[in-house]
Formats: structure tokens, C-alpha cells, sequence
């Protein structure tokens, strides 16, 4: 069938009309090979220019168009829709731009910018009749999200969903439900015991009917997209495999253990902050003279975040041991306070309040322990505001510490190709616009695994990841861009370097059998993952990927109908 | 000098200091101090007295103070001006201006007047001697200093006298 072409080159208002020359332009496109029409507008993408392109793919009968004004990245969707409108394969549309390519860039410069635009569209219309009719893919999303990790994050994204209706598969490692948060006795500010959180939410969650509890269990891999993932799932030497729709990670962190610092493993009495609530259980009577260090092991070369909680975990244990020996010394060693917002500032207050004594110490002249045998005794530290060292007796040394990086995150950002960040985190899509989720569709992140975060901020975490997550349930099916990336098998040479680049993971190993028969791994790409980027195009050295809408076969047309004219003018 | 050492009585004595420093420190809301800086920022003991130390400054004081007080002879403690300054601008609340005037009268109740200006007419407490030192200095002006040096009831009461010794008046014949 011949190929008919229509182009519509716009004005933009002044944006594009104030500096090329439009009705010039508009007059060489009629007579490019394959048009058939060419018409001016105000603003293509009105109703009114809408419409008029409508009208015009009925008269002419186009089944190709070409749109040239401002940028795909505002109207591109909107002229494909309209092309559909009309009965056209909206994959049958080019669009060139004319404002950010040609007249922005080129304000003084009409006449040069006129002859720009006239090879601007000429090379799309040249694309647009190498460009084939595509489909959109459609696939279906299992009503089921997999949750990988039974904290307090992972709790509330359980609950959340499965009140909504989903099945949510719970997979913790450990044989009970909590996390992080069954090792502290008192959560502050309000300083009540943390089962009087855990407790309700666990009960509800393990008597929920649309949630199945996996305890003891681990995720030893990961295949699929979304809507359509399969885990497989290890308890003791039993697998399982589990077909869900959505993954939410949520596998939390754990507390650093300075092992060498401050005597840490080598005096009796020195411990982290959780090391003492594990140890005394809320029984704090007997230590009348405490000494906390705070930022060990945070906000230093190896690991410069700062922890954002410890401090008032800190706090927290201090007041508590002071109620429970009111007579007692307690000081804590810092290098600044963080207790930003109303609730901790009012919290800090508290502490100063009850006597606890904070001495500011600088990262260049830490606190130095005074060990006798296996205990340490004293704890002697450079006051900057008296100007001297200061001794102080010890029953116990708190060392403060941040979470970090759970055990497990590394191997799971291996098997589900989920990025970590420079600390060790997992990280999200994006810090502000996507903050619960990962680059790679139908997988979110709760809580702690994305970095350290106090408990009210884990439950909304949870709650956002669980909202999230429910959108493609909801919907039941995803649909993705026609324009993904595709492998020839026989150019494949199984070098895996289009695996490694996709940041989107759309690429994996399969089997596939060559025309003599026998079968070879190759590369494959799973277009509904695929974002269309082009990185593999440019990765592989084969050859055999090609990105359909920009293949190899129309970029170079596009090159050398320009390459041809420049020739013939020189 | 370990605590071991000094005489019991004398240690007596700072144990009750100690304490009634403690519940001044209370009253007064210094244990509430963030250590932001402001009050030394503010202090005008900088113009006043040509230099700014440390050791006098309202956060030392405090800080020195606040866990274990131990030389309660120590000029640095008679340096401030009590304007003020520093209370009006505490983001905290504390109140050193008033803190220090009741730490004066307790340590002047407790014999430490070694740095304490008294009005030689009838003995109550003026100034610190080190703010009449720089008065004097500043004011340069012996008579406007031994003025000064007069509690504001005796200057009333036996104003002529004192008149009499600043400037001389001719005295009037009897009638």
C-alpha cells in the first residue's frame, strides 16, 4: 500500500512562528516524496487543531502523520490518542520538534532556523514511512502482593491491603512477627511498652482471612513483572513457589554492633542502646551512674549519615533509668542533638528537665574509657565549655549507635534486581516524587530497608507502599508502551551485557532453539518491563537488539536524508 | 585538693551551697540550656570591660555551676552586669540575670565577700567591685566614682555630707 503522509507543522503562538518561517516550511513539506498534505496551525494540540488533523487523515487518507512543533514530552500521547480517533494506528505518528530543537535555540538566527526546520521534517517524514503499525500490550495483575518482611512496616502494608480485599502472602525469616521492634522495651515519646503496639497488629494480621503468614521462611528468588511475579520460597528444606502480582520490601535493618569501639566486646560493661533494653528489661534499678557516647559509628568516614533517632532513643533510656534511680548521674556524651519537630523538642526538653546532664564533646577528641580488669570505671571526656577534661564514674557505658544495612540486602537486591544505594540502602525511584517505590514496576519499599527511619514514619511507609501497591490491583491489568526493545536470537551472543545494563530488568537468560535444532541460551526481553530507554540497543555488540520507533534501519534514514542534501548544497 | 581534705566543716558548708545552688539552678530554668550561644552573643561585658572571657560568660557559668560546683571564691562569678540582656533573648527560658543576683546574696550570706563593694556608710551590698572598678575607669572621674560608691539610701540621708566631701560649698553664717 502506498504510503500517504500528512504534516502538520505548528506556530506554537510566537513560539515557534515568531523566528522559522512557517508557511515556507509548510510549502516544502508539501513537496517531500510520500506527502500528501501539509497544513499550518496556531496550536496544533487545541480541539481546534485536533480536529482539523482528524479531518484531514479522512480526506486524504492518510496512514502517516507527522506532527512538527514543541516537544514529545508535552503532547506526544495526545496527537498518538488522536491519530487512534481517526482510525489510525496512533504507532503510525512522528513527531518532530521544532521549538526546543530548532527555534529556541536559534532566536537570532531565522533564516538558518527556517532551513533547520525544513530538515527537521524532512527527516521525519522520512522516519514516519519507515515506522510499522504496533499494538499496545496488555497484561493481567494477579489481585495478590507478596510482602517480604514482618516489622512494623511490613505489618501495616499487610493489614492495608488485605483489608482491601487482596491476598497478601507474609514472608518473615524469623519464626515470629515484629522486627527490630520486639527488642525494645519502651517506644517514646509517649514511652509506653512497644507490645502494646506489636501486639494488636500482629493478632490482627495472623487472624486476617485474605493473609497467609510464611514464618521461618525466605525469598530465594524472583521472576516475572508486574502482575505476573512468581516466588519461590524457602521454609526449612521445603520450596514453595507463590504467584503474586505486587512485592513490597520491607526486611528492615539492624543496629550497628562497634565492635573494637569504646571497649564494645571487651568490657563487661559496655553495650548499645539495644544491648541494654535486652539486657535489663525495663528493670533499671542498681545503675546509678550511666554514661551514654552518642554517633558512634554514625557521622564519621566509613559511615556519614546520621542516624536521625538515636539520639532520642538515647533520651528515652536516660529518663527511664533516672525514674527508675532518681538519685542517679546520667550524662550523655554528644556531638549535636537531633530532635527536630514539636513532640522531640518538648521530649528534650523532658530530659534536660529531669536532671540528665549532656556534655558536647567534639569528633576530634572522642570520650577515652578507663577500664579496670573486665569492667570499665570511668569515662573521661574534653568538656569544651569548662575547657578541661572531666572524669565521670560508670556502673554502665551506652554506646549509641544507627541502623544500618540489613544482613539480607544485598542478596535481594541481587534476585530481584532492586538498586542500593551508597550506604547500603536499598533506593527508591526517585527521593521526593517516588519515595515508596522502585524504578522497576510493581515492586515498593517500606520502613528501615530504605534508611533509618523512627516507627510512625515506618507505618505510613507501609501505608504508601500498600496505596501503592494497589493501584495495579485495582486496575487488574497494566498496559505499556508498544515502543520496547527486541532481540534477533540468531545475532545473540549470550554476552549479558544488555542483562547488566536495563536498569528496569526487563532482560533475562532463555532457552531458545536454533533452526539446526540445537538449543542455546539467549538473551530476551520482556516488553511489558521494558521502558524503551535503548540502552541495550547500545550495549550490544552483536547487533541484535534493535527499539522499535527508533530502530537502526530509521535512525539511519533519517541520517543520510540529511547527509544527502547538505552534499548536494556543498 | 581532694574533697577528702578539706576540714568538714568547710565541707559542710559546700554541701549546703551546693544545694541551694542546685534548687536556684531549678528555679531559674539553667538546667534547660540548649548551648546555642545567643547569651554570649548578646553580653555587653565586652564593651564594658574592654574584653570578653570565657570563664565569666553566662553559658561557663552555668555549665560550671550546674553538676559539680566547687570553688564558689571565684571572681569569674562577679563579672556580670545583670542587664538582662541575655534572660530577654534565652530561646530557652533561662534566667541567668536573676540567677546571678541570688547567687550574690547567697554567697555574700555565706562570707564570700572578697568581691563585693559595700556602702562604707552602712554596709549593705552595691555593686561587684570589679563593675565600680570600671565605672571609675570609664567615668574618669574620681568624684563622680566616690558618688557612686555610696548606697542610694545613705546618699539621701546624708547627702550634704557627702556633698560636702565631693565638692566644696561655702558655709553659711549662723543666724
Amino acid at each position: 500500500m502506498a504510503i500517504r503522509i500528512g504534516i502538520f507543522v505548528c506556530h506554537c503562538g510566537t513560539n515557534i512562528g515568531g523566528i522559522v518561517n512557517v508557511p515556507e516550511v509548510v510549502e516544502y513539506a508539501r513537496k517531500l516524496p510520500n506527502a500528501v498534505c501539509a497544513e499550518e496551525n496556531l496550536y496544533t494540540c487545541s480541539e481546534d487543531g485536533l480536529s482539523a488533523i482528524r479531518d484531514k487523515i479522512k480526506e486524504y487518507e492518510l496512514n502517516r502523520v507527522v506532527v512538527a512543533s514543541c516537544t514529545p514530552r508535552t503532547h506526544e500521547m495526545l496527537f498518538r490518542k488522536n491519530c487512534e480517533k481517526a482510525g489510525l494506528n496512533k504507532y503510525l505518528f512522528e513527531f518532530v520538534n521544532l521549538r526546543e530543537q530548532c527555534s529556541w535555540v536559534h532566536m537570532e538566527n531565522h533564516d538558518g532556523a527556517t532551513e533547520k526546520a525544513k530538515d527537521l521534517v524532512r527527516m521525519g517524514a522520512c522516519k514516519v514511512s519507515l515506522l510499522s503499525p504496533l499494538e499496545d500490550l496488555a497484561s493481567d495483575v494477579i489481585g495478590a502482593c507478596m510482602v517480604i518482611g514482618g516489622g512494623i512496616s511490613g505489618l501495616s502494608a499487610c493489614l492495608t491491603l488485605a483489608n482491601q480485599g487482596y491476598h497478601v502472602a507474609l514472608v518473615e525469616k524469623k519464626d515470629t512477627l515484629g522486627g527490630l521492634l520486639r527488642d525494645i522495651n519502651r517506644v517514646f515519646p509517649t514511652n509506653e511498652p512497644s507490645s502494646d503496639l506489636l501486639d494488636p497488629l500482629i493478632n490482627s494480621v495472623l487472624k486476617h482471612k485474605n493473609v497467609k503468614t510464611h514464618l521461618k521462611t525466605e525469598v530465594l528468588g524472583v521472576k516475572g513483572f508486574i502482575g505476573n511475579f512468581t516466588a519461590t520460597l524457602k521454609k526449612g528444606p521445603r520450596t514453595q513457589e507463590l504467584k503474586i502480582g505486587t512485592i513490597i520490601v520491607s526486611t528492615g535493618a539492624s543496629e550497628l554492633k562497634p565492635e573494637g569501639s569504646f571497649g564494645y566486646g571487651q568490657f563487661d560493661n559496655v553495650m548499645t542502646q539495644l544491648d541494654f533494653e535486652k539486657r535489663y528489661k525495663s528493670d533499671y534499678k542498681g545503675l546509678n551512674r550511666i554514661v551514654m557516647i552518642n554517633c558512634v559509628g554514625a557521622r564519621v568516614d566509613e559511615r556519614t549519615y546520621c542516624g536521625r533517632f538515636c539520639c532520642i532513643t538515647g533520651m528515652k533510656n536516660a529518663i527511664l533509668a533516672k525514674e527508675a534511680n532518681p538519685g542517679a548521674e546520667v550524662s550523655i556524651l554528644h556531638r549535636d542533638i537531633m530532635a527536630c519537630g514539636s513532640v522531640f523538642e518538648d521530649y528534650y526538653r523532658g530530659a534536660l528537665k529531669a536532671g540528665i546532664r549532656f556534655i558536647r564533646y567534639n569528633a576530634d577528641r572522642p570520650p577515652v574509657i578507663l577500664g579496670n580488669g573486665n569492667v570499665v570505671e570511668r569515662v573521661k571526656v574534653y568538656n569544651e565549655l569548662v575547657g578541661r577534661d572531666i572524669e565521670l564514674d560508670v556502673d554502665a557505658v551506652l554506646l549509641t549507635t544507627p541502623l544500618v544495612p540489613g544482613e539480607d540486602t544485598r542478596q535481594l537486591s541481587r534476585i530481584m534486581k532492586i538498586p542500593v544505594g551508597n550506604d547500603g540502602f536499598f533506593l527508591e525511584a526517585h527521593q521526593k516524587l517516588r519515595p515508596v517505590e522502585f524504578p522497576s514496576d510493581g515492586i515498593f519499599i517500606a520502613g528501615c530497608a530504605r534508611y533509618p527511619t523512627e516507627i510512625s514514619e515506618c507505618i505510613a511507609q507501609g501505608y504508601a507502599a500498600a496505596a501503592k501497591a494497589a493501584v495495579p490491583m485495582a486496575q487488574g491489568r497494566v498496559i505499556s508502551d508498544a515502543f520496547t526493545s527486541e532481540i534477533d536470537p540468531l545475532k545473540c551472543s549470550a554476552c549479558g551485557r544488555c542483562i547488566e545494563i536495563c536498569p528496569f530488568g526487563a532482560i533475562d537468560w532463555t532457552d531458545w532453539e536454533e533452526p539446526s535444532g540445537t538449543i542455546r541460551t539467549v538473551a530476551l526481553v520482556n516488553p511489558t518491563e521494558c521502558k524503551g530507554c535503548g540502552l541495550c540497543v547500545a550495549s550490544c555488540l552483536s547487533g541484535a537488539m534493535d527499539l522499535k520507533g527508533f530502530s537502526d534501519e530509521q535512525i539511519l534514514a533519517m541520517v543520510s536524508s540529511v547527509v544527502e542534501i547538505t552534499s548536494r548544497v556543498a | 585538693m581532694k574533697r577528702e581534705d578539706i576540714d568538714p566543716i568547710e565541707n559542710k558548708q559546700a554541701g549546703e551551697i551546693k544545694t541551694r545552688i542546685t534548687s536556684l539552678i531549678q528555679k531559674n530554668n539553667l538546667h534547660f540550656c540548649l548551648e546555642c550561644g545567643k547569651c554570649s552573643a548578646v553580653c555587653p561585658m565586652l564593651e564594658f570591660y574592654g574584653s570578653y572571657v570565657y570563664d565569666r560568660s553566662p553559658r561557663a557559668v552555668v555549665e560550671r555551676l550546674s553538676f559539680d560546683p566547687e570553688r564558689f571564691d571565684d571572681e569569674a562569678l562577679w563579672y556580670c552586669l545583670a542587664c538582662q540582656e541575655c534572660t530577654f533573648f534565652c530561646p530557652s527560658g533561662v534566667d541567668f540575670q536573676d540567677f546571678t543576683i541570688a547567687l550574690r546574696a547567697l554567697l555574700l550570706r555565706q562570707g564570700f565577700k572578697k568581691y563585693a563593694l559595700f556602702c562604707p556608710i552602712c554596709g549593705t551590698y552595691i555593686m561587684p567591685k570589679k563593675e565600680f572598678e570600671n565605672f571609675q575607669k570609664t567615668l574618669n572621674d574620681e568624684k563622680i566614682g566616690e558618688l557612686l560608691s555610696v548606697c542610694p539610701r545613705c546618699k539621701t540621708t546624708g547627702y550634704v555630707e557627702i556633698l560636702h566631701r565631693v565638692a566644696p560649698i561655702q558655709k553659711r553664717p549662723k543666724r
